[in-house]
């Protein structure tokens, strides 16, 4: 529970220094919620998209969706 | 007594600046999105752009995939599985997928959409003189989704509700997939996971092969620093709990009381900075961190990621993407093996690197006709005393997609 009350801490503190900065908060088409930290700071451009639906969705390094146990010879290792 | 009083006075306090914060932050918020919108945004709207429109897709897909690690992610159950009493544990095969993807979307009113979703799709394995067979599946999936849209400017707010069976040769293996979910937006997120297998009694050699019931949680931001440069931050919380018809094998070597179950919570972090140096070329580089604590100390373990990526749009349908990456596990509560197949006193943590190489190519051959060619590579490094876990996985596919 101490890591789930962290994380809120963060959020409300990025949320604040957002809020504070006086930074431009705009909702692209996808969805997204857009911090613009700077006057440049434009509209996403169409590869973006593109790219975003290429990525997979899985999480890197998460052992626990792939793993398993390998039993050879009789006996099973769990790895 | 006064140490108490104190706790509670701090606790207290804590929560008393955290509201009235939120309180301040939100109001700030509001006038800041008043000036940005003006008042129109939270008036009625009757914009057409906030309604949605009927829809109606069918997706045909047919994939060969070459992988010569199908034993990753299956498992094998000892009791159940013809392919227990290998002595090489690695399986090389080919697997050969079809499915159809029924999709529409039914407008309720102006602000509302009804998203139905049908998704059969059948799975055929080739390799080990026939012994992989017992992996050929059925999977169904049904996704029902209730969309809401304040304003054109606002994000989509939904609840969905999705369905999936799993239905393989191998009984073990059968399971029902419950995923209930919450949306706003790609801002938050929740989801309850509810998996559950046919057979629930008997006792299996591997979490893969018992139920979970999961809630995750995630939030995600985009910083948008210069014009063609952008930053994307995602924090995802997810608890887990695991049934407990397991094995007394299993139990042992976890560390698992019988009457335990095994409860993890992972915490992940991801920081992407995106820069589009020219219209058709994209850069990424990012660095994807994860906690997993389990009151099960086997489970214990973190990984730290730092990847490149490039991603190439050749014409409006067709890019190629490539991504280099390097991984690092450290299992906290798993200790390297000597020589003697033993555990000393002072043994090192287990500890995995990983290199991955993943390249993709989407080609559109005509109106409505796609191929998808996908390589990946992993190299595994272990210190672990086992030479299988020093491995080189290759994945390779071929996918042809359909649509009208």
């Amino acid at each position: 529970m101490k890591s789930f009350w962290l994380g809120c801490t963060v959020l409300v503190v990025l949320f604040g220094l957002i809020v504070f900065a006086g930074c431009v908060t705009t909702f692209t088409p996808s969805g997204q919620l857009q911090v613009g930290l700077s006057a440049s700071a434009n509209e996403p451009a169409d590869i973006l998209a593109d790219f975003e639906a290429s990525e997979a969705s899985t999480v890197a390094g998460d052992v626990t969706k792939k793993a398993g146990s390998i039993c050879a010879g009789g006996a099973c290792i769990i790895y | 007594m006064h140490r108490r009083f104190h706790r509670f006075s701090f606790k207290l306090t804590y929560y008393i600046f955290v509201i009235v914060l939120l309180l301040v932050e939100a109001s700030r918020a509001f006038a800041q999105l008043q000036r940005e919108y003006g008042q129109e945004l939270f008036e009625q709207e009757t914009e057409a752009s906030a309604a949605f429109e009927s829809d109606l897709t069918i997706d045909y897909e047919v994939s060969n995939v070459f992988n010569n690690h199908v034993e990753f992610g299956l498992s094998i159950d000892p009791n159940t599985s013809s392919l227990a009493r290998r002595e090489d544990p690695q399986l090389i095969g080919v697997i050969n997928r079809a499915g159809v993807n029924l999709q529409g979307t039914l407008p309720l009113g102006k602000r509302f959409g009804l998203t139905l979703q049908y998704y059969p799709q059948l799975e055929n394995y080739i390799g080990e003189n026939g012994k992989l067979n017992e992996f050929d599946a059925f999977t169904d999936l049904f996704l029902t989704e209730l969309s809401f849209r304040p304003t054109a400017q606002l994000p989509i707010v939904s609840v969905s509700h999705q369905l999936r069976r799993l239905d393989r040769r191998d009984d073990a293996f059968d399971n029902l997939q419950r995923q209930i979910g919450f949306r706003f937006g790609k801002l938050l997120e929740y989801n309850l996971y509810i998996n559950r297998f046919d057979d629930e009694m008997t006792r299996r050699a591997d979490f893969l092969l018992v139920g979970s019931t999961m809630h995750q949680g995630r939030a995600r931001i985009q910083l948008g620093i210069l014009k063609s440069v952008l930053a994307k931050l995602e924090y995802s919380l997810e608890q887990e709990s695991y049934k407990g018809n397991l094995n007394d094998l299993l139990l042992g070597i976890a560390g698992i009381e019988k009457e335990d179950s095994r409860t993890d919570l992972r915490n992940l972090v991801s920081a992407k900075l995106i820069q589009i140096p020219a219209g058709r070329l994209l850069l990424q580089q990012e660095l994807n961190l994860l906690l997993s604590n389990s009151n099960v100390g086997f489970y214990d373990f973190s990984t730290i990621e730092a990847a490149v990526g490039a991603f190439y749009k050749i014409n409006a349908e067709s890019w190629v993407r490539l991504r280099l990456s390097r991984l690092g596990i450290t299992f906290d509560g798993r200790r390297v093996r000597g020589d003697d197949g033993f555990v000393g006193e002072n043994a090192e943590k287990r500890k995995d690197n990983q290199f991955g190489v993943t390249f993709q190519i989407n080609w559109q051959l005509r109106n409505s006709l796609t191929l998808v060619a996908d390589y990946q590579l992993t190299l595994n490094d272990t210190n672990e005393n086992f030479e299988f876990l020093n491995y080189t996985h290759n994945v390779a596919s071929l996918t042809l997609q359909a649509s009208y």
